[in-house]
C-alpha cells in the first residue's frame, strides 16, 4: 500500500538535469497551456526533446534510449508539464507504448520502432476503448482472426487521442472467447488499408480524439505484441505506466501559476488562502507521486499506488480550475492570458477524471488493494 | 525508512501495543498515563532526537517524528509531541540546557518577567497549555522590558483544563514566581516565528499518526460489519469512501514526512513545506473523520468505541495553533511575495 511506500529522494544528478531543462525551456518558442499533454501536438518540439535525450530516457542505449533512472525522467517530464510545454505528440509513445514494446515486444519490433520513438519521430495512439467497452475494458470486441501468417482486425476503437497524427496504435483485441485470456495486443499501422480515422470533436469543437474503424485490416504476424492471450496482463502493466506520472497532477499547473501572478498584486485574504491551499495540495500530492516514481525505479509493481495517486491528482487538477475560477473570473482582463487559460481549463476539466480510468474505477482498485 | 528507523518503529509499536490499549487510553481521558510515560522513558524513547552527550538517546528529528507519529496512532495519552518535537529544539535554540522528563511549552506570551536582584519575577498566566500539568519543566515565553525571553520554569500554579480530545490543556499561573538568571534567555521574534512553525510541524506529525489509525480501524470495520446479509465492504459506495480515506491518510503522511525532512535538513524552504503539510493534514483530518464516522454508523458515535479516541484528537489537533484557513493565507503570502516565477520552483525546492 502507498502508506508503506518509503519516501523518495531525488538523486543529486536530478537537480543539474532540472536546470538544463529549465534553460532549454527558456529558449523555446511556445505558448504555455493547460492540458498540453493531450492538446498541444508539436512534432518539432518533440524532435527537439529527442535531440536533447529527453525521450526514452530510461531505455537501453541499443534502442536509442539513455539508460537514465525513472527519477531523472520524472524530473524532466514534470518540468515540461509545469511549463505548459507542447508535449502531446510523443507523450503516449514515450510513456507507455515503447515501454510495452521493450517489455513484451520482439527484437524486430523493438529495433524498428523504439529508436524512432526516442528521436521524437514516431507517435503512438492507445487503442483500448470501444463504443461498448469503457470502464469494462475486458469486454472489448474488436476481433482479430488469423489470416495465413498474419491477422485480420475488425472492430471500432473510440476516444483514440491523437490517432489522426499518430503512426501506430496498440490495439487490444479479442482472439478468443475467454474474458481475460482471450485478449491480445497488436501494433496497428494507422496508414494500413482498411483503417479509417474519424474525428470526434470535444465539447469545445477541438479535434483531439477519434473513432478508429478497423475494417478487415491486415496485420502481419510479426506485429502481434507479446503473447497471444496475454493482452490483459500486458494492458494492466501498460496502465500502471499510464496512471503513475506527474501529468495526473500538473495538467492545470499553468493556471495555478496565473493565480500566483494575480496574487503578486491582489493580496486579499481569499486570493492568498486559495493560493496557499492549492500549493499545499500540489506539493503534498507531488510527494506521494515521487514515492510511486521511486518504487517504479526499483522495479516494484505499483498498480494500486498509481491508482490512488492518479485519483488524488486528477481531482486536484479539477479543484485548481474551480478554485482559481472563483478568484479570477471577472477580475482579470477578459482578453488576457489568465482568462484564456481559465476558459480552456474549465472546458477540459471533465476529462481529467475520466481518461486513463475513471475516479470510480480507481476507487475500486484502491479498495481491492486495501483488501476489501 | 532506514533499517535503524524501522527497528525503532518496531520497538515503539511493540511497547505501545503492550501498554497503550484502548482501555488505557479511555482510563486516561482528561488526564495522562504516567505509567505509559514510565515505560517509554525506560525504553529511552522520550530522549529520541536528543544527543547522547546531552543526556538523550540519540537519533535525529526524523526519528523523533517516527516515535511521535506512532504514539499518535495509539492515541497515547502522554506529552510526546512537546517532549520530542518542541522542547529539545527550543532549549537548544535559546541556549538552555537539556532537561529530561515530560515537557510543556507555553508559546503565547501572556506572562511578563521583571528583573530584580539575582533573578526575575514572573507574573501572569498562560492558558490552555498542552500537557501543562505533566511537565517537569515548562518553557514559558515571556515579555520583559527588553523584549521577549524564554523561561525554564519549575513551578507554576496549575489550573487543570481539558480540551475536547480529553487531553490536558491547563492554565498555568505565575503569581510572582521567582526564577534565577540562568533560567531566563532573551529570544528574538524570529525564534517566536520558528516556534510557530515547529508547533505546526509537530501537529502535522500527530495528525498523520491518528489518520493512519482511522484508516486502519475503518478498513477493518467495513469488512466485519454485516448488513443485508453481507459485509458492508461489499457495497461499492463503501469501497469508494474507504479508497478516498486511504488517499487522505496517504497524502497527509507523505506531506508530514517531507516537512520533517525539510526542517531536519534546515532547508531554506522549510517554511512553505511545513505550512503546506500542516494545511494538507488538517484537510485530511476533516475528510477522514467524516468518512470514518459515516462508515462506523452509530457504534462509532459512542464513548465505548475506540474510534473517538482518534477522531476527537484529529478535531482538536487540526485547530492547534490556528486553523488551516490561517495557515493557507500565511502560505499564500509567502508565495505571493516570491512571485509567480518562483511558484513551481518552490514546489520543487520545498520537496524532496
Ligand atoms: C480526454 C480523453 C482521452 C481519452 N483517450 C483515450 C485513448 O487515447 N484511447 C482509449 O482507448 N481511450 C481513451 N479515452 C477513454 C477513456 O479511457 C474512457 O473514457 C474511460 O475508460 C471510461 O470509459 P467510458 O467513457 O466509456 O465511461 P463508462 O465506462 O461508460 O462510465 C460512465 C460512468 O460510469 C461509471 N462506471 C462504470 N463502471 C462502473 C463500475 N463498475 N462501478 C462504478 N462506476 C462505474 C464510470 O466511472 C463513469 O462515471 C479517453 C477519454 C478521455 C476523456
Amino acid at each position: 500500500m502507498v502508506l508503506a511506500l518509503p519516501p523518495t529522494r531525488l538523486p543529486e544528478s536530478a537537480e543539474s538535469l532540472r536546470a538544463e531543462v529549465r534553460q532549454f525551456l527558456t529558449e523555446q518558442d511556445f505558448v504555455p497551456g493547460v492540458d498540453t499533454w493531450l492538446s498541444s501536438f508539436d512534432p518539432e518540439f518533440s524532435r527537439r526533446l529527442g535531440e536533447r535525450g529527453w525521450l526514452g530516457m530510461t531505455w537501453p542505449k541499443r534502442y536509442g534510449g539513455h539508460e537514465r533512472s525513472a527519477l531523472e525522467r520524472f524530473v524532466v517530464i514534470e518540468e515540461l508539464l509545469a511549463a505548459g510545454a507542447p508535449v502531446a505528440a510523443h507523450w503516449v509513445a514515450d510513456r507507455q507504448s515503447a515501454p510495452s514494446l521493450l517489455r513484451f515486444g520482439t527484437e524486430g519490433q523493438r529495433q524498428k520502432l523504439v529508436p524512432a520513438i526516442a528521436r521524437g519521430e514516431c507517435y503512438f495512439a492507445i487503442g483500448m476503448s470501444e463504443p461498448d467497452s469503457g470502464s469494462d475494458l475486458a469486454s472489448v470486441r474488436t476481433k482479430a482472426t488469423r489470416d495465413g501468417d498474419g491477422w485480420r482486425l475488425d472492430g471500432t476503437k473510440v476516444w483514440t487521442s491523437g490517432a489522426h497524427h499518430c503512426h501506430y496504435m496498440i490495439a487490444l483485441c479479442r482472439t478468443g472467447p475467454d474474458r481475460h485470456g482471450g485478449l491480445t495486443q497488436f501494433v496497428v499501422d494507422l496508414a494500413a488499408p482498411g483503417v479509417q480515422i474519424r474525428p470526434i470533436e470535444l465539447l469545445t469543437g477541438e479535434h483531439h480524439f477519434n473513432e478508429v474503424v478497423l475494417d478487415n485490416v491486415y496485420v502481419p504476424g510479426d506485429q502481434l505484441l507479446g503473447t497471444e492471450g496475454d493482452g490483459w496482463k500486458q494492458v494492466t502493466s501498460e496502465l500502471a505506466n499510464e496512471r503513475s506520472g506527474p501529468e495526473r497532477i500538473l495538467s492545470t499547473a499553468q493556471l495555478l501559476i496565473e493565480l500566483a501572478r494575480y496574487a503578486e498584486t491582489a493580496r486579499d485574504t481569499r486570493t492568498l488562502a486559495t493560493l496557499g491551499g492549492l500549493f499545499a495540495q500540489m506539493w503534498s500530492i507531488r510527494q506521494l507521486s515521487l514515492r510511486v516514481a521511486g518504487a517504479l525505479d526499483r522495479g516494484a509493481s505499483v498498480e494500486v499506488e498509481a491508482a490512488l495517486v492518479k485519483d488524488l491528482g486528477t481531482r486536484f487538477e479539477q479543484e485548481v480550475v474551480d478554485a482559481v475560477r472563483v478568484v479570477l473570473a471577472g477580475n482579470v482582463d477578459p482578453d488576457g492570458r489568465a482568462a484564456a487559460l481559465l476558459t480552456h481549463a474549465v472546458l477540459h476539466s471533465p476529462g481529467f477524471t475520466l481518461r486513463g480510468g475513471t475516479t470510480e474505477i480507481l476507487g475500486v482498485i484502491v479498495a481491492r488493494g486495501l483488501g476489501l | 525508512m532506514s533499517d535503524e528507523r524501522e527497528l525503532l518503529a518496531g520497538t515503539v509499536t511493540e511497547l505501545l501495543t503492550d501498554h497503550c490499549g484502548s482501555d488505557r487510553v479511555a482510563a486516561a481521558d482528561g488526564g495522562w498515563d504516567e505509567a505509559l510515560w514510565g515505560h517509554l522513558e525506560r525504553a529511552g524513547l522520550t530522549g529520541i532526537g536528543i544527543g547522547e552527550e546531552a543526556g538523550g538517546s540519540g537519533g535525529d528529528l526524523a526519528d523523533a517524528a517516527v516515535v511521535a507519529r506512532l504514539c499518535a496512532s495509539f492515541a497515547a495519552p502522554v506529552p510526546i509531541a512537546p517532549t520530542l518535537l518542541l522542547a529539545p529544539w527550543l532549549r537548544t535554540a535559546a541556549g538552555l540546557g537539556h532537561r529530561a522528563g515530560p515537557a510543556a511549552v507555553a508559546g503565547e506570551p501572556g506572562v511578563t518577567a521583571v528583573r530584580g536582584a539575582g533573578g526575575w519575577t514572573l507574573r501572569g498566566m498562560a492558558r490552555a497549555v498542552p500537557w501543562g500539568r505533566c511537565a517537569t519543566g515548562v518553557l514559558v515565553l515571556v515579555s520583559t522590558a527588553e523584549g521577549l525571553a524564554l523561561v525554564d520554569a519549575d513551578e507554576a500554579v496549575v489550573e487543570p483544563g481539558v480540551n475536547a480530545a480529553g487531553e490536558p490543556a491547563d492554565t498555568l499561573r505565575f503569581d510572582g514566581i521567582r526564577v534565577p538568571d540562568e533560567m531566563v534567555r532573551p529570544v528574538t521574534t524570529d525564534l517566536l516565528e520558528e516556534l510557530r512553525l515547529r508547533r505546526a510541524l509537530a501537529t502535522t506529525v500527530m495528525l498523520a499518526g491518528a489518520l493512519d489509525r482511522v484508516l486502519e480501524l475503518t478498513r477493518r470495520y467495513v469488512g466485519e460489519r454485516v448488513q443485508f446479509g453481507k459485509p458492508i465492504s461489499s457495497f461499492q459506495l463503501v469501497k469508494q469512501k474507504v479508497a478516498v480515506l486511504a488517499g487522505e491518510a496517504a497524502v497527509a503522511g507523505a506531506a508530514a514526512d517531507a516537512a520533517v525532512l525539510a526542517v531536519a535538513e534546515g532547508s531554506t524552504d522549510a517554511a512553505p513545506a511545513v505550512l503546506a503539510a500542516r494545511v494538507r493534514a488538517a484537510r485530511s483530518a476533516t475528510a477522514a473523520t467524516a468518512i470514518a464516522h459515516q462508515l462506523h454508523g452509530a457504534l462509532g458515535f459512542t464513548r465505548e468505541h475506540r474510534l473517538q479516541h482518534f477522531t476527537r484528537r484529529l478535531w482538536v489537533w487540526r485547530d492547534e495553533g490556528g486553523t488551516e484557513g490561517g495557515f493557507q493565507e500565511e502560505l499564500g503570502r509567502v508565495l505571493a511575495e516570491r512571485g509567480a516565477a518562483d511558484f513551481w520552483p518552490t514546489v520543487v525546492r520545498a520537496g524532496t
